[in-house]
């Protein structure tokens, strides 16, 4: 559980989200949707334990988020983040593992790692793709390796920075449904643009707005055209939302 | 290993005179000749090791640090600093005892790393501060050597030049750096899990909970030791550290916990073949080492490159 309290956003010193509370709990599949430039990816890094917060508080199943260690952090909460990083040279299947090191800091990986690792190898239809090197495959499957080393992490959050970038659409769909399944035991927070995926999948939204107000709540409560011309400053017909 | 100890006994043997090594077993009045490789070759084949295998492992954790495979160990000015006051030394005709000369080249290292960790850390320790805090330091420094060098009178250039080209020459029989390698090398391996994640990159490595921030510090700390030992013992050796680990990548790939005993190894018998030849060929002429690591190690790096693809 994450416990947001009067928590300001700052962008070096511009405000992007002002007073912010909210409470995310286990069982629930959250998405956070705004315009670019409203603050999502920063108030995602922030609540992901990634950037610090000056204004406000958080706290992880009642632990102030900032005290906790990084291994405890990455325990609690998995991230995956827009930015895909490649660096040097690795395997699918070894960088998979690497999302074990906070439980085990890779020493020897046992018997419910590498079922982990493996139930997140198929989930993410990478079985082929296991030896190859990272830097040899396309855009597509490295996203899905990167989603692929937080099942393996399987912490007990998750927060995915537009996790429907780069994949197919057919995969879209497989991955919306897996994380609604994990949802039920876990906290699931989406960063995206897809309104037609939150409406389907989500049972909670937080939609920012321009000036740094926020709508909070059900899915059902908030997604409607109102709120969403609201935060898009458009003036959408209804049927976008079908 | 076994290659190591191949190349150490044939660098102890040659030199402007053979020696066989059999005058060990065979005692005869080879009084001399047993001198000449305990107080002369014997520590300079232990400095090239040394050195050698400090290099490498230090250029190991820079480019693993800046995320970036043209960086070596000099070049955040680790070197520079302790180039430039030894030269002051011998440009000042101070005659100083050879610990005090290198532990003037030491501190002054040192110094050199706390001066850019304190400056480039002030918004965290991000690479490209890190990396472009350290390019602009040692220019200062090369700046300075250059100044230097064109102020001296003609006879101290040339001891000048060796130095800035890498000279082992100087070699004491002192067993400390060997110690401080060895414990340093497993200081090292401990990280080497940690290592491999980072190379993938610091944020992924953040977010699968490695302290990267606190590692990254450590093995700068660490990586600028071993160049300050290795710098202030033989001068500003080129090559090495740039080179060595990526012959050791081509050869074993990227897992640290094979890259850095390998890196090592590799790093110390490059620098003792190097140091070997650069003695025996113009013998009795000893050139600079820093001519050979490169000569040797150029052709080996590209012949495994085009191995490879």
């Amino acid at each position: 559980m994450i416990e947001i309290k009067n928590l300001t956003v700052l962008n070096k010193e511009q405000k992007l989200i002002s007073n912010l509370n909210a409470t995310f709990k286990e069982g629930e599949f959250w998405a956070i949707l705004g315009k670019n430039g409203t603050g999502k990816t920063t108030l995602l890094h922030t609540l992901a334990g990634l950037l610090d917060y000056r204004i406000g508080q958080i706290t992880v199943n009642g632990i102030e988020l900032r005290s906790l260690s990084s291994i405890q952090r990455a325990r609690e909460i998995a991230v995956l983040s827009q930015l895909m990083e490649t660096g040097l040279n690795c395997t699918v299947e070894q960088n998979i593992a690497y999302g074990r090191y906070a439980w085990n800091k890779l020493k020897n990986n046992n018997r419910s790692d590498e079922k982990l690792i493996n139930a997140a190898i198929n989930n993410m239809e990478l079985e082929e793709l296991r030896k190859k090197s990272i830097q040899e495959i396309s855009g597509g499957e490295l996203r899905k390796v990167e989603i692929a080393t937080i099942l393996a992490q399987n912490s007990q959050i998750m927060i995915l920075d537009e996790p429907l970038n780069h994949l197919d659409i057919s995969f879209r769909y497989k991955l919306m449904h897996l994380l609604k399944q994990l949802s039920d035991k876990k906290l699931i927070i989406i960063v995206t643009h897809d309104i037609q995926y939150v409406k389907a999948y989500c049972s909670h939204v937080m939609l920012l707005n321009k000036n740094g107000e926020t709508s909070i709540g059900l899915t059902s409560d908030i997604m409607n055209i109102n709120n969403i011309n609201k935060m898009l400053d458009t003036n959408l017909p209804n049927n976008i939302l079908l | 290993m076994v290659l190591l100890s191949v190349v150490l006994v044939i660098s102890l043997s040659s030199g402007s005179e053979y020696i066989p090594l059999s005058v060990f077993w065979i005692d005869e009045q080879s009084h001399s000749l047993k001198e000449i490789i305990y107080t002369l070759r014997l520590p300079r084949a232990i400095n090239a090791i040394t050195v050698g295998a400090l290099l490498s492992l230090a250029g190991l954790l820079i480019q693993n640090l800046v995320k970036n495979p043209l960086a070596d160990p000099y070049i955040l000015g680790i070197s520079g600093a302790s180039a430039f006051i030894q030269l002051l030394i011998i440009a000042s005709g101070f005659i100083l005892p050879l610990w005090l000369f290198i532990l003037c080249g030491f501190v002054a290292s040192i110094l050199s790393i706390v001066l850019l960790i304190t400056i480039s850390s002030r918004n965290g320790l991000k690479t490209n501060n890190l990396l472009l805090t350290g390019v602009v330091i040692a220019f200062a420094y090369g700046a300075m050597i250059s100044l230097i060098l064109s102020i001296s009178p003609l006879s101290t250039t040339k001891s000048m030049l060796f130095w800035l080209m890498g000279d082992l020459s100087f070699s004491q029989l002192s067993f400390l750096p060997l110690i401080l390698l060895i414990i340093g090398s497993l200081w090292v391996f401990r990280f080497h899990k940690e290592l491999d994640i980072m190379a993938r990159g610091d944020l992924f490595a953040k977010k699968c909970g490695v302290d990267v921030k606190s590692i990254n510090l450590t093995l700068l700390i660490t990586a600028s030791v071993f160049t300050a030992i290795a710098v202030s013992m033989a001068g500003t050796i080129g090559f090495v550290g740039l080179v060595v680990p990526h012959i050791a990548r081509l050869l074993v790939g990227n897992c640290h916990a094979h890259l850095i005993p390998i890196s090592a190894i590799i790093g110390a018998v490059v620098l003792l073949i190097a140091d070997t030849v650069s003695r025996t060929i113009l013998a009795p002429i000893q050139l600079p080492v820093g001519i050979f690591t490169a000569l040797f190690g150029v052709p080996l790096f590209l012949y495994l490159m085009t191995k490879r693809t």
